[in-house]
């Protein structure tokens, strides 16, 4: 996740246009540039990197006696698929089974406010860093990035004691005062997420939003805008395209993640997500591949339908974090 | 899971975005500066003007009051101390709300100076008279909920606060660059003060207070350092507001935490001093020195194998039919986690009994050439190989995007004129359009390299360390939250922030040239 030089995405897309552009003549060349052996070792790199995925989807749908006795390949001769894994899997009552469903459900409650806030921070001091200018700004922004060298692993513990001695109290009333809130709760883990997300943040965005035309943000000065309402109705409109592109990184980002969570979660239903769920169950139940094969699919589905479905973003946000700039 | 549990957990969302919300908004409503505005004349004007977002900040905090006494008495959770605490904290707030706007309207006209200071002096008695009140609370019964841990957080961080406001006060109509340097330094006097206190207050008592004077004084340096550079003038102040949430945060939650960190790994299990024991037991154990081979071994073979593969991949889908489908084959494994790539390739590389169907893909085509189904994740040294593998599925899709948009980059021209003149496919390539992408290749090679070092979650779920697989961050991890060792688990912390530093030092310097040719 820790991207580095910096780049202005106008260009990345200039790039790809002059491209466009040269098509008719990059046909030529690329006819005597590739040859089939290429395109056959291409097509043999596909297909190694999507088997490993594929078996594990087909598998997850297979009878469980099934799954344990052969391979996923005799599927093709001897076709049978189910649902039960993922019944059991999601909703199964009983204490032993993975129970995903609660899991899934505190996933998202990670995920969504880990996203928001981190992005509106990041926003904000992005700007500031763009636009106001104060003396020190370019050594502070410097300090900023160079933020990023600072390993997750080396802020775990004293962030945990800070945690557990100014946090765990408020957690306590609340947990007491509002009898449905148990006293585990997401707090640590967003404030964890926002504060390891930030670095990146603010460098990407501020690279974005410093390409915005001057002239747009001097025009709402003489017109008597403040610092607040160009954030709001100038920067943050033309700002779209990086934001949604950081939002589906951060998002998959804090989705994905183990670390965190095995730190700042309790462990527990109450606020543990699923990535922690299912390392646990490789190391317990490792042979027990029909819930396996089913719960890492459930884990795999949201950020699958955000790739598919936001791959532009996805893509784009990968481009500005490490093309040349 | 119960729908009570559900609506919690919702709740919790819902009510800790509000918050954020609120705060993100009172912060912006320091940017609503009375030089801004036009001068208003008269006191229905000024009344106008300000009364919105008092109102609706005074309605609010009555709204908590009233239900608050409302609940008490009807709901069982809703204790007498809890009901005390809302009414209270609601009057004062209005109680500064309104005073707040009434100094607004009476200083309007006056020098910055004297606005500034006026607000300090108030501010200050305003921070002793709740410290004294917390100090007293014990026999005010509307003060019941006042802990002791709060009084003592009043006391500790109250005093410096007071003192230093006073001493900014004072020093306002001194000429700027004295001021300037002044306020700075009673801000950071102040943040030494609070640890001297706590340190103080916790000799005489058994319970520690444990590390937040620390953090305290850490956010009180940064709002000093942070006013210093917005008092030169007034268009750079509302950086202080736009700024001052992130800087916050990134110094209590990482710089602090890794200076901690840092003096963490010269001590023991108990906390005590000594010296640099954990890096010899570091380099001197057998496990910990494979440890450290291992980490070595990932940091050079997944960024050079990843970014090979992804390269080549990237030049032979070029331009060719299909090739978005392509190119999301194999980028695909970025969207998926760490845990979940864990277990997918647990999955391939299953054992079983030679005498039984393999179930594991690996396994099956070794029996296929006839050779011995393997225990792959466990006969060391192969299995950090097979550990890498999964690394490598992972990476070799953002390597392949990025160097794929960089080879477009480069001017067909220049690949046209190559071949004219005669170079073949292999010259062309290694001569035009690897010398075009050279920078995004450093590029991709430094940002897989860190991801390599600091790589966790795979190894945690396929062999959790065990079978001479464990890496850097995974051992720091084991050590620290699993084998009580926190000093260990700081130093193997510090030992992968000392091999991360040349790769960021490298990048800042890259970063730097490209800000000088802009």
């Amino acid at each position: 996740m820790s991207s580095v030089a910096l780049t202005p995405e106008p260009k990345v897309s200039e790039g790809a246009v002059s491209a466009a552009a040269g098509v008719g003549r990059a046909d030529r060349v690329k006819r005597r540039l590739t040859s089939p052996w290429a395109t056959i070792a291409a097509l043999i790199i596909a297909v190694v990197w999507t088997i490993p995925t594929f078996g594990l989807l087909l598998s997850s749908f297979r009878p469980a006696d099934q799954i344990s006795s052969t391979g996923w390949w005799s599927f093709f001769t001897n076709p049978q698929l189910t649902l039960a894994n993922y019944r059991d899997v999601l909703f199964s009552g009983s204490d032993t089974s993975p129970q995903l469903g609660e899991y899934f459900v505190n996933s998202l409650m990670i995920a969504i406010p880990g996203t928001i806030i981190p992005l509106v921070l990041a926003a904000l001091a992005a700007y500031a860093f763009a636009w106001v200018k104060f003396r020190g700004s370019g050594t502070l922004f410097v300090v900023i990035f160079a933020l990023q060298i600072v390993p997750l692993q080396m802020a775990l513990i004293p962030l945990l004691q800070l945690f557990v001695t100014f946090l765990q109290p408020f957690q306590d009333a609340l947990a007491e005062t509002v009898p449905f809130i148990s006293e585990r709760q997401y707090l640590p883990v967003w404030i964890a997420h926002t504060i390891f997300a930030l670095p990146l943040a603010i460098f990407l965005l501020h690279n974005f939003i410093s390409e915005i035309p001057g002239e747009v943000v001097e025009a709402a000065r003489v017109d008597g805008a403040g610092h607040g309402q160009i954030f709001f109705r100038i920067i943050l409109p033309l700002a779209t395209p990086a934001i949604a592109s950081f939002a589906i990184f951060q998002f998959l980002w804090v989705w994905n993640d183990l670390l965190v969570a095995l730190v700042f979660s309790s462990g527990t239903p109450d606020t543990a997500p699923l990535t922690q769920r299912l390392a646990e169950l490789a190391g317990s139940r490792g042979e027990n591949w029909e819930r396996l094969t089913a719960g890492a699919f459930v884990s795999l589905i949201v950020p699958l339908l955000v790739f598919f479905g936001l791959q532009r973003f996805f893509v784009r946000g990968l481009l500005a974090g490490s093309a040349k700039g | 899971m119960t729908t009570i549990d559900l609506i919690g957990k919702v709740l919790q969302a819902v009510v800790g975005l509000a918050a954020f919300g609120v705060v993100m908004a009172l912060l912006l409503t320091f940017l609503d500066r009375p030089e801004d505005k036009p001068r208003i004349e008269g006191w229905r004007a000024a009344v106008k003007q300000g009364l919105r977002p008092r109102l609706i900040i005074i309605a609010a905090l009555v709204l908590i009051a009233v239900l608050a006494r409302v609940l008490y008495g009807t709901a069982s959770w809703m204790t007498q101390e809890l009901t005390n605490a809302a009414i209270v904290l609601a009057i004062v707030g209005i109680g500064l709300v309104l005073l707040q706007w009434l100094l607004d309207r009476v200083l309007q006209r006056a020098r910055q100076a004297v606005r500034s200071a006026v607000m300090r002096v108030l501010g200050a008695v305003l921070v002793v008279v709740l410290v004294l009140l917390g100090q007293a609370a014990e026999g005010i019964p509307a003060l019941d909920w006042v802990t002791p841990a709060l009084t003592q957080a009043a006391v500790v961080v109250g005093w410096p606060l007071a003192a230093a406001l006073l001493a900014t006060a004072a020093i306002a109509f001194l000429p700027d660059r004295i001021r300037r340097s002044a306020r700075l330094v009673a801000w950071l006097l102040a943040a030494v003060a609070v640890v001297v206190l706590g340190l103080v207050l916790e000799q005489g008592q058994e319970r520690p207070i444990g590390v937040w004077p620390w953090a305290a004084a850490a956010a009180i340096s940064v709002v000093g350092v942070l006013g210093y550079v917005a008092d030169k003038d007034d268009d750079s102040k509302p950086m202080l507001v736009f700024l001052l949430p992130a800087a916050l945060l990134l110094t209590i939650g990482l710089i602090y935490p890794a200076i901690r960190t840092a003096i963490l790994a010269f001590t023991d299990a108990t906390g005590t001093f000594n010296g640099v024991d954990n890096f010899v037991w570091m380099f001197t154990q057998p496990e910990a020195l494979i440890t450290l081979g291992n980490t070595i071994v990932w940091v050079i073979l997944v960024p050079l194998l990843s970014t090979a593969i992804g390269l080549a991949y990237a030049v032979f889908i070029d331009k060719s039919r299909g090739e978005r489908v392509y190119k999301m084959l194999v980028f695909m494994p970025m969207a998926i986690s760490f845990v979940g790539a864990g277990i997918i390739w647990k999955f391939m590389y299953a054992y079983r009994g030679a005498e039984q169907d393999q179930i594991g893909l690996i396994n099956q085509l070794i029996v296929l050439f006839g050779g011995e189904p393997q225990q792959i994740l466990q006969n060391s040294p192969w299995n950090t190989l097979a550990l890498l593998v999964v690394m490598i599925w992972i990476q070799t899709g953002f390597a392949m995007v990025v160097l794929s948009a960089a080879i477009k980059g480069v001017p067909t021209e220049q690949i046209e004129a190559a071949s004219i003149d005669g170079a073949s496919p292999w010259q062309r390539f290694s001569n035009v359009v690897l010398p075009g992408i050279r920078s995004s290749l450093v590029v991709v090679v430094t940002t897989i390299s860190i991801a390599t070092l600091k790589v966790f979650d795979i190894v945690r779920t396929m062999t959790a360390g065990n079978f001479n697989t464990s890496v850097v961050a995974n051992e720091m991890y084991t050590q620290a939250f699993r084998s009580g060792e926190p000093g260990r688990g700081a130093a193997l912390a510090l030992i992968l922030f000392v091999m991360v530093l040349p790769i960021v030092v490298y990048n800042v310097r890259i970063l730097n040239q490209q800000k000088a040719i802009r």
